[in-house]
């Protein structure tokens, strides 16, 4: 861990926004324990300009950035959210920042090369995400990645005024608390390189699989799956479920106060990894060869996980064979002592 | 002449740039520029058709919900999937959950903060707005972002998540609830209510949603101490009731849909008048939005793909493209839906001011009250042991729309499937009704025409207010279109109603040779005559005329050649179409007495009509209306028919749809009751054993029960998985109604009159008991009279009244053909009382309230429609007419 002294000014934020829904920023609104405003005053961390939240406005905005990108001091953060824009054919014209003329690229570019961190903020930001899907016609990449090729807007090398590479918070969108922990610690001094994963997501929440702590993991134990969007049983068989390969604590980070994905009966759709957004096969569907499904756990041997899954298919509980393909349970857990009591 | 370039804009969900040219410290022009593109309607081509529940939501990360609405109800529209009431019901709770949480981040984070700002430093109110508003630091973020978070905990119960959540499918939600999840989510509710009346209103939802006028309201204001009168005062102390102000149509598609209609309905509103949606008629225009122009130059309908982008012309300044409703600009937005709606307070606003920020402000924030209430409704309307989804499969190919209200407005999905895959999609988003460019002639969006009005403060431009928020990340569209033109000029002529034998006896007795033609301009009527007896054979036109009859215009030409030889009706013409249709009429005395007259060919037949009454616009198929272009073409008329229909002296002359048992429609009961048993009888014997039976009537079925049975008003209730909302009552006569409820003269003429609508009326503290269940904590009921002959023999064989409620499942209109009410009320009723007179309109039952003594239309359907609404003073010359119809 890098020791990085305590400042003493607030840590200048800017937060700009290009190839994206916003969903990001409206999701971080509802960050609980700690809420928001909580997080940027504990973090010691002032709002230099939020396209959403800021008064500042017009010609004032331009002025802030305009100082941030050269003849300021330079900012201590820099988030961006949705993807670099570099169509159409490299001009950046599919999106010039309001007010400038210029391509929003060339703004981030400027910004994040004198800045003290640098910050992708959901899958957009840090890959190209849902923006570069399909033939991606507007050229959409992230920050250091485009998809899982590193290099993007700012190359593979870069690295902050900090010393570290852009860190990504991957995720469509993100979960506030992935974020406000990540400022807590930037904002602690205490974020360093080995806090980042392979892809420099921020462990706090990529040591984890999606999988763990899933309400459904006894289904998955046996094989006991869902036919249908809804029901209870475990959905990586039929339904597209990548929560054994996703990376994130989604089922131990409670989402709105107690929800995930896979709690609202649907598919973990992995939106926290590069190139999630053309997983080369209808997003509820999972694809098999020869009746198994391809997507395995990745560091799971294929023929041990098949030979597994066939005796505990065999020794599923009639109670989770019965409510694996219900929306609501058929038979509950059940205490024998009670009846022979 | 200068040009101000004003951007990037604070607080908006997304990036926007106004350009102004100013002239002589004036906005002269100002065109609004959304400056990025996504793609979102090229990305989805190709993609297995349910991927575009994944990728829809993340158009918008602010009405990500709406977004996944229209995307499923777009697919489930390519084929017939079928929604249970508990998925609309949870889908409707999503759904309200993100629009209010809109509307009060546009509030709270986005609007309110201008007050903070240092320009209004010297007003005597800044230093409290400033210390309650300001971005960020003030107090009000403070209090609110917790209790957002807290309303966005129904969500992780109810959606797994938001934004972007997979929960939402074209047969409901994949989320069922258990009972405990609903206790805590009325827990979760009741938080937020509260954190409304403690901090927002500072009073009751209840008396915030009675608010019914602009003075009633600054009145309130004065007294209040919420953040939400703070607003009403400063927008005092600011002229917001001057700003921003537009005159322009007011849209909207409609939201949150339930078994009896949505809450807000779909529709037109503008000074004044409602008007039907042609949805239709909607296109998007790229003359000055960097798309390629279609290879005919004419905007396109949103069912035809878009044209790729093009950052090269030079005559275009923004991605948004201009949608146009009939080729004109509509405003969209919680004013406009609350227009639509008819809610008083918005509609006062409007009749004052116009459209301005101020009525935009207030309109949101009424919305959150009336949508918090309608959300405790729906979630006691869950029924955790009945399904939340259905998993009908669409088809590998078809077309759908799938068309809503985000919180800040009209927002479309238009999806082609072939082969399982997503051949074209076309996104309408409201932001870009809203801030769209320019289309020809120059027809500025809704934003440049509020820019261009008001002095310009150069150096102070951030004094702009923009109530309409935007979601600008919603942007990508392509290019789409129709030609608005205008087909039909608005003729008045209404007729059809039957200007028969009696309003031509006058002249039959004055000795005129006259001949009456139907055309398809109207019927008129040329006669040949002195001039002296002319003009007084024509002043008594109308003096005879049947009650339906209603004459517009009366065309007099010269009529050369010999003299025709007594009166005949000739055959319609061809020609260009002016005439309407009469609204459906409640039987008449004349056909009721027939009706119990033993000794009359048509005693206890329930199809009796004659010129004075029975279906019209509900059995139509085309105009001129001739019995050939009716439902009635089905049954060829019997002799004794036929002979009645030829003599101008008989009631039924020229009566289209008349019938009798020899020849008309027929009546049946499924299942079928045991043989010899009297369908009606049947019908009656069940009702009274607490049945609840489906009635084929005018305009559609009927789900009926005994009113007095508080076992069979429950169960319906829970079958039909109705919230709270009113059943409506059929009591045999005025007299019955007058037992429960309290009556004046007024009331019971509108009880009586030929359009026989429901009348709200106010409950009778002495009148027997009725079950609590047919209108929960309401005072008033809502009763009518039988209007056709089935509803009267029905009655007759009953002790007391009916529940007659609308025969639809949750999210689907009224069921009229005889497939469909076996098939969707199948589980709702024990039984169908049936006939084979198609209902080719729709129509529901048209509801009337009065108040000191004056009748209010509160919906206008049967009996009502196609009666034309004269337009108010202004809308002379007006091109294009809005259709009207039963809504």
């Amino acid at each position: 861990m890098t020791a990085v002294s305590e400042p003493t000014r607030p840590l200048r934020l800017l937060w700009l926004q290009s190839g994206g829904c916003g969903g990001c920023t409206l999701s971080l609104l509802g960050a609980e324990k700690p809420d928001l405003l909580t997080a940027l005053a504990v973090a010691n961390v002032e709002l230099l300009w939020h396209p959403s939240l800021s008064e500042a406005t017009g010609g004032e905005a331009r002025a802030i950035l305009e100082a941030a990108a050269g003849d300021g001091p330079p900012v201590d953060i820099l988030c961006l959210e949705g993807s670099v824009i570099n169509g159409p054919g490299g001009t950046g014209r599919f999106h010039l920042m309001a007010g400038t003329g210029k391509p929003m690229r060339d703004w981030v570019a400027a910004i994040a090369r004198r800045a003290g961190y640098v910050v992708a903020v959901g899958s957009c930001a840090a890959f190209g995400g849902v923006t570069a899907a399909g033939g991606n016609e507007v050229e959409a990449c992230g920050l250091a990645y485009d998809g899982t090729r590193a290099g993007g807007l700012l190359g593979a090398d870069f690295r902050s005024a900090r010393g570290l590479p852009v860190i990504n918070i991957a995720g469509c969108p993100i979960h506030p608390g992935w974020f406000t922990d990540t400022l807590l610690q930037i904002g602690a001094g205490t974020l360093s390189a080995t806090d980042l994963d392979e892809w420099e997501r921020p462990l706090a929440y990529t040591a984890h699989l999606v999988h763990h702590g899933c309400a459904r993991n006894e289904f998955y134990e046996f094989k006991a799956s869902a036919e249908q969007p809804g029901d209870l049983g475990c959905m990586m068989e039929n339904l597209g479920c990548k929560g054994t390969q996703a990376r994130a604590d989604c089922n131990i980070r409670p989402w709105n106060g107690g929800g995930s994905c896979l709690d609202g009966n649907y598919a973990c759709i992995n939106c926290t990894a590069p190139g999630f957004e053309e997983p080369g096969h209808a997003f509820a569907v999972t694809p098999k060869l020869a009746g198994i499904p391809i997507g395995l756990p990745t560091d799971m041997p294929k023929a041990w996980f098949v030979a597994l899954a066939s005796l505990s298919k065999a020794a599923t509980p009639k109670r989770l064979r019965d409510n694996a393909a219900r929306p609501t349970p058929a038979l509950l857990p059940h205490d024998k002592r009670k009846d022979s009591a | 002449m200068s040009r101000l370039i004003v951007g990037p804009f604070n607080r908006v969900e997304g990036d926007l740039e106004v350009r102004l040219d100013i002239s002589a410290g004036m906005v002269a022009d100002a065109r609004v520029v959304s400056p990025l593109y996504r793609g979102f309607e090229a990305m989805l081509v190709g993609k297995p058709a349910l991927d575009a529940l994944v990728y829809a939501p993340r158009i918008c990360g602010i009405c990500s919900v709406s977004q996944s609405l229209a995307a499923a109800r777009a697919l489930a529209a390519t084929g017939s999937v079928p929604v249970p009431a508990n998925g609309g019901l949870a889908v409707n709770l999503i759904h309200a959950v993100e629009n209010v949480a809109d509307h009060l981040t546009h509030f709270y984070l986005f609007f309110m903060p201008d007050f903070a700002r240092a320009v209004y430093a010297g007003e005597p109110w800044h230093a409290d707005a400033a210390a309650r508003f300001a971005a960020v630091k003030g107090t009000a973020a403070q209090d609110f972002l917790p209790a957002r978070a807290e309303l966005m905990n129904l969500l992780g119960i109810l959606a797994g998540k938001w934004p972007h959540t997979l929960a939402i499918q074209p047969g409901g939600s994949t989320r069922a609830v258990s009972r405990a999840e609903l206790a805590r989510l009325g827990a979760l509710l009741a938080g937020f209510r509260r954190f409304l009346e403690r901090v927002l209103f500072a009073d009751a939802l209840e008396a915030v949603a009675a608010l019914s006028t602009r003075d009633a309201l600054l009145a309130w204001a004065e007294a209040a101490r919420g953040d939400f009168a703070c607003f009403v005062l400063l927008s005092q102390a600011t002229g917001l009731n001057r700003l921003g102000r537009t005159d322009l149509r007011h849209m909207s598609f409609g939201a949150y849909p339930s078994s009896d209609g949505p809450l807000f309905p779909r529709g037109l509103f503008r000074r004044g008048v409602g008007g039907v949606l042609p949805v239709d008629r909607i296109t998007e225009d790229v003359s000055h939005a960097w798309y390629q122009a279609a290879p005919d130059g004419a905007p396109r309908p949103p069912r035809d793909p878009g044209m790729p982008p093009d950052a090269t012309r030079d005559d275009a300044y923004s991605w948004c493209k201009a949608p146009r409703l009939e080729g004109e600009v509509a405003e969209v937005g919680a004013l406009s839906r609350q227009l639509v709606a008819g809610h008083p307070l918005p509609r006062d606003l409007v009749a004052r001011d116009g459209a301005t920020v101020e009525a935009r402000v207030v309109a949101r924030l009424l919305e959150v009250a009336l949508v918090t209430m309608a959300m405790e409704r729906w979630l006691r309307a869950i029924d955790a042991a009945a399904p939340f989804i259905d998993h009908t499969p669409l088809p590998a190919a078809g077309e759908g729309a799938g068309l809503t209200e985000a919180a800040r407005g009209s927002l479309g999905h238009w999806v082609a499937i072939q082969g399982g895959r997503i051949a074209n999609y076309q996104i309408i988003a409201p932001t870009t009704w809203n801030f769209s460019p320019a289309t020809p002639p120059v027809r500025p969006g809704r934003w440049n025409r509020r820019c261009a009005a008001p002095r310009c403060e150069t150096g102070r431009p951030s004094r702009w207010r923009y109530s309409t928020s935007s979601a600008l990340s919603t942007r990508a569209w392509s290019a789409r279109c129709i030609d608005g033109g205008a087909s039909h000029p608005r003729a008045g002529p209404c007729a059809g109603g039957g200007l028969p034998a009696p309003c031509l006896a006058p002249g039959a007795g004055a000795g005129h040779r006259r001949q009456r033609r139907q055309r398809w301009r109207g019927r008129g009527h040329p006669r040949l005559g002195e001039a002296a007896t002319l003009d007084g054979f024509q002043n008594r036109l109308g003096e005879g005329a049947p009650p339906l009859a209603r004459i517009d215009t009366i065309e007099v030409w010269p009529h050369d050649g010999p003299a025709p030889q007594g009166f005949t009706i000739a055959a319609s013409a061809a020609g260009t179409v002016r005439t309407g249709i009469v609204p459906d009429a409640a039987t008449c005395p004349a056909c009721r007495a027939e009706l119990f007259d033993p000794a009359d060919r048509r005693q206890g037949y329930a199809f009796g009509n004659c010129t004075h009454c029975g279906p019209r616009l509900s059995i139509v198929r085309a105009i001129p209306y001739d019995r050939a272009n009716t439902a009635m073409a089905a049954f060829p008329m019997c002799p004794d028919c036929a002979a009645e229909y030829a003599n101008p002296a008989d009631r039924r002359f020229h009566a289209q749809p008349t019938a009798c048992p020899a020849c008309g429609p027929r009546l049946w009961l499924e299942p079928a009751p045991d043989a010899g048993t009297d369908p009606l009888d049947a019908a009656a014997a069940l009702l009274r054993a607490g049945g609840i039976v489906a009635v084929k009537g005018i305009g559609g079925f009927h789900l009926a029960c005994d009113a007095t049975d508080t076992t069979a008003v429950t169960e319906l209730r829970r079958r039909k998985a109705r919230d709270a909302k009113p059943f409506a009552l059929m009591a045999r006569s005025v007299d019955e109604v007058g037992r429960y409820c309290q009556l004046d003269d007024a009331a019971s003429t509108l009880l009586r009159s030929p359009a026989a609508p429901i009348v709200l009326l106010p409950r009778r503290p002495d009148g027997p008991p009725l079950p609590d269940g047919l209108a929960p904590d309401q005072d008033h009921l809502g009763f009518m009279l039988p209007y056709t002959p089935l509803h009267h023999l029905l009655l007759a064989r009953l002790e007391g009244p009916l529940v007659m409620t609308s025969g639809n499942r949750s999210d689907e209109p009224q069921v009229i053909t005889n497939e469909d009410a076996r098939d969707r009320l199948a589980g709702l009723a024990d039984a169908w009382l049936m006939h084979d007179r198609a209902i080719l309109n729709r129509l529901d039952d048209s509801v009337v309230a009065t108040t000191s003594g004056a009748p209010v239309v509160l919906r206008r359907a049967r009996g009502y429609a196609p009666a034309p609404l004269p337009l108010p003073a202004g809308f002379d010359g007006l091109p294009p007419p809005w259709p009207w119809a039963g809504n």
